[in-house]
């Protein structure tokens, strides 16, 4: 969009992901259509909010060039895990056309596809530095690393976790691989954080409020099973 | 679902407790109201989850009182209906349990299975013909997974994207309107994560019985609870990561108390469990 999403939302570009949130449901209530009898200014204002809200989740989150994987977190609690779901960037892609193979134009030691992959991650081009991937002939620690990003922002947490530890155990010195297993193993930076917060593993207790619907379940069970929850669902491997 | 998306009691207040109860009875009554004491059964925490999380985002009306319930007689009972949002929710509930139970007979000839299926027959379909686009949506995506498992898939993750796709259609109350796509990146890590939680619980006796497990081809890796809280931490992450960006306040207490750890309750009983049968001490990763 071209407005400051922050002067749409009215706050400042400081403000906690809960400021936010908190100014976005605000304006919403205000604003919404249905309690502005369906106006059409009000449903434009409304479409505003929306936008800027998404905007500037999107630049908190990842997704954004402004938000690299692995780079600085933002203020505010979010923690950030950097793995956007969808979001591409706003910007447009050119110069990471046309890969050369082998080639060692970068000083880092990485080859131009080896930064082509790392560009197209970067964005959230998923699928295309698979692709890229799949293409390329040597298999090193760095190739197992991109491999494990990628799957990743896939949602391919099986491929993601394989690769991640391949490449750590491929160099066992690499920082980046290192840390990047190590997240991986917490689910995210942001996930950790949260979730430690709640003291660790629960108790596996039945954590139903209502007892006899338990006994019920408990009941249907032994009868042999196979329909109400908790009993199980998706018993799709015939096990409740 | 499998009854993984509840709650840690421990680490909910009271208030939360008592909250979190209100929807759980409430969603009670709108299945009993809407499609008798067979959609009463079908209750589950994991549509409880829903039910708050929908709540939470459109902040709907509520109604909700305390009376006797016909299964508890002797105390009166808060609940909480939420108009329009508990009605999708039940129906959802319902049309999941529907196919379950269908699957439970046709598979393995469970008779509990058929006697619900009998109870919610003509619930299902006035679900179908109240929401036929949907309907038929979570139907391909079922479709969809039962064929994966005939064939034996030994990609765990195409299996458990076919469930995220399920869950993602579940999740989008209203799809195309700005929360759609949020919504269902919700649901879509979140039914990655039961697909893999449930692989995981059932892997040690499938492998004992020799019995499919979208799991089995990871070997010895398998075995490395630090690799398996790996599998399905990145999967719920990737469900927590769509549920904070949205712009969430009421309730959030219990629906971060729920991802963040109540998920994991199914979990803390497997390890334990394979603790004892390996006689070894499990690292808590």
């Amino acid at each position: 969009m071209n407005e400051d999403p922050y002067r749409v939302l009215g706050v400042s570009s400081t403000a906690t992901d809960d400021e936010v949130k908190s100014a976005y449901r605000k304006l919403a209530k205000k604003y919404h259509p249905d309690v502005n009898g369906g106006s059409q200014a009000s449903e434009t204002m409304m479409k505003r909010i929306n936008e800027a809200y998404a905007e500037i989740m999107k630049m908190r989150r990842g997704g954004g060039s402004s938000r690299p994987s692995g780079g600085p977190q933002h203020t505010g609690q979010s923690g950030g895990s950097g793995y956007g779901y969808g979001y591409g960037s706003p910007f447009g892609w050119g110069g990471f056309g046309g890969a050369q193979s082998g080639g060692t134009g970068y000083g880092n030691g990485r080859t131009s596809e080896e930064e082509t992959v790392r560009g197209y991650i970067r964005f959230g081009r998923y699928q295309e530095a698979l692709n890229m991937l799949g293409r390329m002939g040597r298999h090193d620690a760095e190739w197992h690393f991109l491999s494990a990003k990628a799957h990743l922002g896939l949602g391919n947490s099986v491929a993601a976790m394989q690769y991640a530890q391949q490449a750590a155990e491929m160099d066992p010195d690499n920082w980046e691989y290192r840390q990047f297993l190590d997240e991986l193993q917490g689910g995210s930076r942001e996930y950790r954080t949260y979730s430690s917060g709640f003291g660790g593993m629960p108790r596996a207790v039945c954590q139903n409020p209502c007892l006899m619907l338990c006994i019920a379940n408990m009941i249907c069970n032994l009868l042999g099973g196979g329909c109400c929850p908790g009993g199980g669902y998706y018993g799709r491997f015939g096990r409740f | 679902m499998f009854g993984y998306v509840t709650v840690n009691r421990d680490r909910l207040t009271a208030e939360e407790w008592e909250r979190y109860s209100a929807f759980y009875c409430g969603l009670c009554r709108t299945l009993r109201s809407r499609y008798g004491i067979g959609g009463g059964l079908t209750l589950s925490n994991d549509s409880t989850f829903l039910l708050i999380l929908l709540s939470s985002l459109y902040e709907p009306e509520e109604t909700g009182e305390k009376r006797r319930c016909p299964i508890h007689p002797m105390k009166a009972r808060t609940y909480v209906q939420a108009g329009e949002v508990s009605d999708y929710v039940a129906d959802m509930n319902l049309v999941l349990a529907y196919h379950t139970c269908e699957d439970h007979w046709l598979d393995d000839r469970k008779l509990p299975a058929a006697v619900e299926m009998r109870l919610i027959a003509e619930g299902y379909g006035r679900v179908r013909s109240l929401r036929p686009d949907k309907c038929a949506a979570l139907k391909r995506s079922l479709d969809a997974l039962a064929g994966l498992e005939k064939a034996h898939c030994e990609d765990a993750d195409l299996a458990a994207a076919r469930m995220g796709e399920l869950l993602g259609e579940v999740f989008d109350w209203k799809p195309g309107d700005p929360w759609s796509e949020g919504l269902r990146a919700v649901g879509d890590g979140l039914g990655r994560f039961i697909y893999l939680m449930d692989a995981c619980e059932d892997l040690a006796s499938d492998r004992r019985k020799g019995h499919y497990n979208p799991l089995s081809s990871l070997g010895s890796r398998a075995e490395d609870p630090v690799f398996m809280r790996g599998i399905l931490s990145t999967a719920i992450a990737r469900c927590t990561d769509a549920f904070e960006r949205l712009p969430l306040e009421q309730d959030l207490g219990i629906l971060r108390n729920i991802l963040y750890s109540g998920v994991w309750s199914r979990y803390a009983q497997i390890t334990a469990k394979g603790a004892k049968v390996s006689g070894g001490k499990e690292k808590q990763a």
